[in-house]
């Protein structure tokens, strides 16, 4: 490798860093806390880290058309999610850990499929009941709108209608195929 | 064996040696029992901020001296609280949400009184069980104009305001507020709420805390083609609301009415993206940028300076980028309505605020891009320059509230 190939490998990887999920979204992006509050980085392990999933075992739907491992932040259904994962934390991605309570009111996210490139609807669920899961914090907000937009918004804390409004994690269900495509917030 | 045995010869011979220098001084006095610190009037730089508690999503107001980050006293809340400090520093007001058995049993929403000299209770003021808005947002509580009374924003979610008499120390009544969000103090007895159409409502109270009449005001922003963010700067009277596209909409809040002036352009909108060297060559930075971050702005009302978190769009990949931090805090002068300092921080900055007097300090939340800590750290807002960080803040710093009592 010549000293300019180096040179050119040491920025690129540089650059890449900061751009890939795993760079700055995934890191410092994951900042952004959610279903609640957030911001975080929350110092997890030793000093240092989110609690994001990294060396959570992984797993799968089981199903060729629902691809990706729910319990990685970049499964397509979390496109606008912001919080615990359930998956990580005793439930699934559409179901709650044991114990806790769905809030039945919901914010809802639009996210491409990559087996069929479809367009779905997804219903964000806060599980509630109990204190935070602390595993597989996951902030995405593509599509996210502001709190006067409340049904699009990720921050607003969902445990309303349940019991406790103790936030323990959160889901994403599939609702249905979006008719039209929703760009609003995506900017 | 035997190096214990000398190991016990030298400690011996240690204390022989201390007895002998300390009989030659006064021995201390005892300590006296039961003492607590006070605080005196707030210092210039004095500021809270909101440790976010991963654990139960309680939260901790921690009051410090952003002079030399000294700890000077906390406030321990429940559930998503929020602060208010009265003006004249004398008291300052937390409102939070307990369940009686941890995370759960009965749930109790109030507002917490404490005095400024012990931030010790002074009182706890019941809301209505069950309607403080939970969400992660500093606008849900407000001072009204006329201090006595304090607004808190509910979401069920449906929405109101649950009026606070201060003075009374109990809840007034509440005034639903359909289609409209978050609580910005308006004139003298009157709040403002950010409506999903675009427009603001405000409802104008008396002087019992009860509703007199609400305003809806034309539209001033189009929520479908470019969302504002709902943590404005504070300048003067007026907030400055920033847009996810980088344009901000300052709107004076000093009448009984709100003012809309026209929006302006924070970043340069005809910026292209850089060819493939360029972006290479500045690591995304050559390229457009956009505001990001949680309290992504702040202003200072003398000097008439707006700060914005910003980040090259090339690091964000520019979809739902509006919560992303970034490695620069742009400065803007608002009458002038240019940008007059580009204050890079060293990681990238996820919240900032900016204390209010003559020599202003900026603190910042900043996450570490290799290592993911957060650190809370200050710099001098005119400058730019590095000047300290905290270490051991708790879990997470969410937000900053400057004690404007000392300053102002």
């Amino acid at each position: 490798m010549s000293a300019i190939d180096r040179w050119a490998d040491r920025v690129t990887r540089s650059l890449a860093r900061r751009t890939s999920r795993r760079g700055v979204l995934g890191r410092i992006g994951a900042v952004l806390l959610g279903a609640a509050a957030t911001p975080l980085l929350p110092v997890s392990r030793a000093g240092a880290g989110i609690p994001n999933g990294r060396d959570v075992p992984p797993t799968t739907t089981g199903n060729p058309d629902d691809p990706g491992n729910p319990r990685s932040c970049d499964y397509w259904r979390y496109c606008g999610i912001d919080g615990f994962l359930c998956s990580c934390c005793g439930g699934s991605a559409s179901s709650c850990p044991p114990g806790t309570e769905m809030g039945p009111i919901t914010w809802l996210g639009t996210c491409q499929n990559p087996a069929d490139e479809k367009h779905y609807i997804i219903r964000y669920n806060d599980c509630c009941g109990k204190f935070a899961c602390k595993r597989c914090f996951c902030n995405r907000n593509e599509r996210e709108e502001p709190k006067y937009r409340p049904q699009k918004n990720n921050e607003i804390h969902w445990c309303l209608g349940t019991k406790s409004t103790a936030y323990t994690c959160s889901i994403a269900a599939v609702v249905g195929v979006a008719l039209e495509r929703d760009d609003a917030g995506g900017s | 064996m035997r190096a214990s045995s000398v190991a016990v010869r030298a400690a011996v011979l240690l204390a022989v040696a201390l007895g002998v220098a300390s009989s030659a001084r006064a021995e201390l006095a005892p300590d006296p029992v039961g003492v607590s610190e006070t605080l005196g009037r707030p210092g210039p730089h004095w500021t809270f901020y909101l440790d976010f508690e991963l654990a139960n999503f309680h939260g901790r107001f921690v009051l410090i001296d952003a002079d030399d980050v000294e700890y000077l006293a906390h406030l321990s809340a429940g559930q998503m609280p929020s602060l208010a400090i009265a003006p004249d520093a004398s008291e300052v007001y937390v409102s939070e949400t307990t369940y009686s058995y941890g995370s759960r049993g009965q749930r109790h929403d109030i507002v917490t009184v404490y005095d400024t000299a012990n931030y010790a209770v002074q009182a706890h003021i019941a809301l209505p069980t069950g309607k403080r808005a939970l969400m992660a947002s500093l606008q849900r509580m407000t001072l009204l104009g006329d201090p006595r009374f304090l607004a808190v924003y509910n979401y069920t979610p449906a929405t109101s305001l649950s009026i606070v008499d201060l003075k009374e120390r109990r809840h007034v009544g509440e005034s639903p507020a359909p289609g409209c969000h978050l609580a910005f103090a308006t004139g003298e007895r009157g709040v403002s709420m950010l409506c999903g159409d675009g427009t603001m409502a405000t409802l104008v109270f008396d002087a019992s805390g009860g509703l007199v009449r609400t305003h809806r005001s034309e539209r001033f922003f189009d929520p479908d083609a470019d969302p504002i963010k709902t943590d404005p700067a504070q300048i003067g009277s007026s907030r400055y609301f920033v847009s996810y596209g980088g344009d901000v909409y300052p709107v004076d809040l000093s009448g009984e009415r709100p003012a809309f002036d026209p929006a302006w352009a924070l970043v340069d909108h005809a910026v292209k993206p850089a060819g493939w060297l360029r972006t290479l060559l500045t690591l995304g930075k050559a390229g457009p940028w956009k505001p990001g971050g949680m309290q992504l702005a702040a202003g200072h009302s003398a000097r008439r300076e707006l700060y914005v978190i910003m980040h090259p769009v090339v690091w964000s990949q520019g979809k739902g980028d509006h919560d992303f931090p970034g490695p620069e805090i742009w400065v803007f002068d608002v009458d002038r309505r240019e940008r007059v300092r580009r204050l890079p921080v060293r990681g990238v900055a996820v919240s900032v605020g900016v204390t209010q007097d003559d020599e202003p300090l900026l603190l910042v939340s900043v996450a570490d891009i290799e290592t993911e800590e957060l650190h809370l750290e200050v710099y001098d807002a005119v400058s730019g320059e590095f000047l300290r960080e905290m270490f051991e803040y708790g879990d997470t710093v969410f937000a900053f509230e400057p004690v404007l009592g000392g300053a102002r």
